[in-house]
């Protein structure tokens, strides 16, 4: 609650002509926005360009946004949009061979740590690439169900769906990452997950 | 034990995400204390969903926040919407809508003529039309009339006489 009154006072200062509380907004969401952006175009500086010109859409229609809706839904449905026309403009086909390719490129895990440590950062580093692998919107529903804190009905109004289908399109992008886990770690996944 | 093949991994997400009904989340708690293999494939999920939890967002370069105040900075400064548009705008809009259509219409009655003429009969209006223009017409028009100014004075004095209780309370 601390939160969206906070976001809401930030809101006023900027309609009130004090364009640097946007620059608090901006921080304070760019993490989420540039990961939902990075979940659509797969690649960070087509990512970082989803997030900029949805801050910048957001900051034009400042004006139009209704008070009594939370400021992060409203924003991610326009990063949701703008990225749905990013991709339709670029036809990007999201299981590309880039995609393998990434898929095969294992990061540098750090050394001098516990193996739990080193076995659960690898863990995260292979489901990072299994959402990489997913299709935009799978990846894009199971972020957006993570790690935004909206709840179903809320993910719904972003996606243009009721809570109901965003349910059973969850459970698909679920169980569609849980194989391709299972096809990244092989045999050592029902160890790992 | 039987149970673990009637529950599928849809309804154990659903009781995972907290989203079954009463009905289904406790047939699902009863099956999984039942059921060895159950509990092994709810496990299994929920040390999934840890890990889906536990993922961290991705961070965007650092110069991400500046490059976008540089880009807010060139545009012009957004407004609420009810400062955007001016009341007094649409109001004198609204009005010379209304004198312009009383106009038309008091020029059209005017220079009409209410009479309509054929060779197998004729329509004459005038008369008809000047018949209901009566005294006890204008009577009763001006009673309706009365009475809705005094319905709209009433609203009116209602609503201020909220207000200063409401300032007075304040």
């Amino acid at each position: 609650m601390q939160q969206i009154d906070t976001d809401l006072m930030l809101i006023n200062s900027v309609l009130a002509g004090q364009t640097n509380a946007y620059g608090i907004l901006v921080e304070r969401h760019q993490r989420f926005v540039f990961t939902l952006a990075l979940r659509f175009t797969k690649n960070r500086e087509e990512a970082e360009e989803v997030a900029q010109d949805s801050f910048v859409k957001a900051y034009r229609s400042l004006g139009t946004f209704k008070h009594n809706a939370k400021f992060s839904t409203w924003l991610y449905s326009i990063v949701y949009t703008t990225a749905m026309t990013f991709l339709r403009k670029k036809r990007l086909d999201t299981t590309t061979l880039n995609d393998q390719e990434r898929f095969l490129e294992i990061p540098n895990q750090g050394s001098g740590f516990d193996a739990d440590l080193v076995t659960k950062k690898s863990t995260y580093s292979y489901l990072n690439q299994a959402i990489e692998m997913l299709s935009a919107t799978d990846s894009s529903l199971i972020t957006m169900f993570y790690k935004s804190e909206l709840s179903l009905e809320e993910i719904g109004v972003i996606v243009g769906s009721d809570a109901n289908t965003v349910k059973v399109k969850l459970f698909r992008a679920r169980t569609r990452l849980k194989e391709k886990m299972e096809l990244i770690l092989g045999e050592e996944s029902q160890q790992l997950i | 034990m039987e149970d673990n093949f009637k529950i599928s991994d849809e309804e154990l997400w659903r009781f995972i995400d907290g989203t079954s009904d009463e009905t289904e989340h406790n047939r699902i708690a009863n099956a999984l204390e039942n059921s060895l293999l159950l509990q092994q494939r709810f496990e299994e999920l929920m040390a999934f969903d840890t890990d889906l939890k536990k993922l961290d967002l991705e961070m965007p370069s650092m110069a991400f926040n500046r490059r976008v105040m540089d880009e807010v900075s060139v545009n012009i400064k957004p407004v609420a919407l009810k400062t955007k548009v001016d009341s007094r705008i649409i109001y004198a809009i609204g009005a010379l809508f209304t004198i312009s259509m009383l106009g038309i219409l008091i020029y059209a009655f005017s220079t009409s003529d209410f009479g309509v003429q054929s060779s197998a009969y004729t329509i004459d209006l005038n008369s008809s039309f000047e018949r209901y223009l009566n005294r006890s017409t204008l009577y009763v028009f001006l009673l309706i009339d009365i009475a809705i100014g005094l319905i709209f004075l009433d609203v009116l004095l209602r609503k201020k006489s909220a207000q200063k209780k409401e300032n007075h309370l304040l």
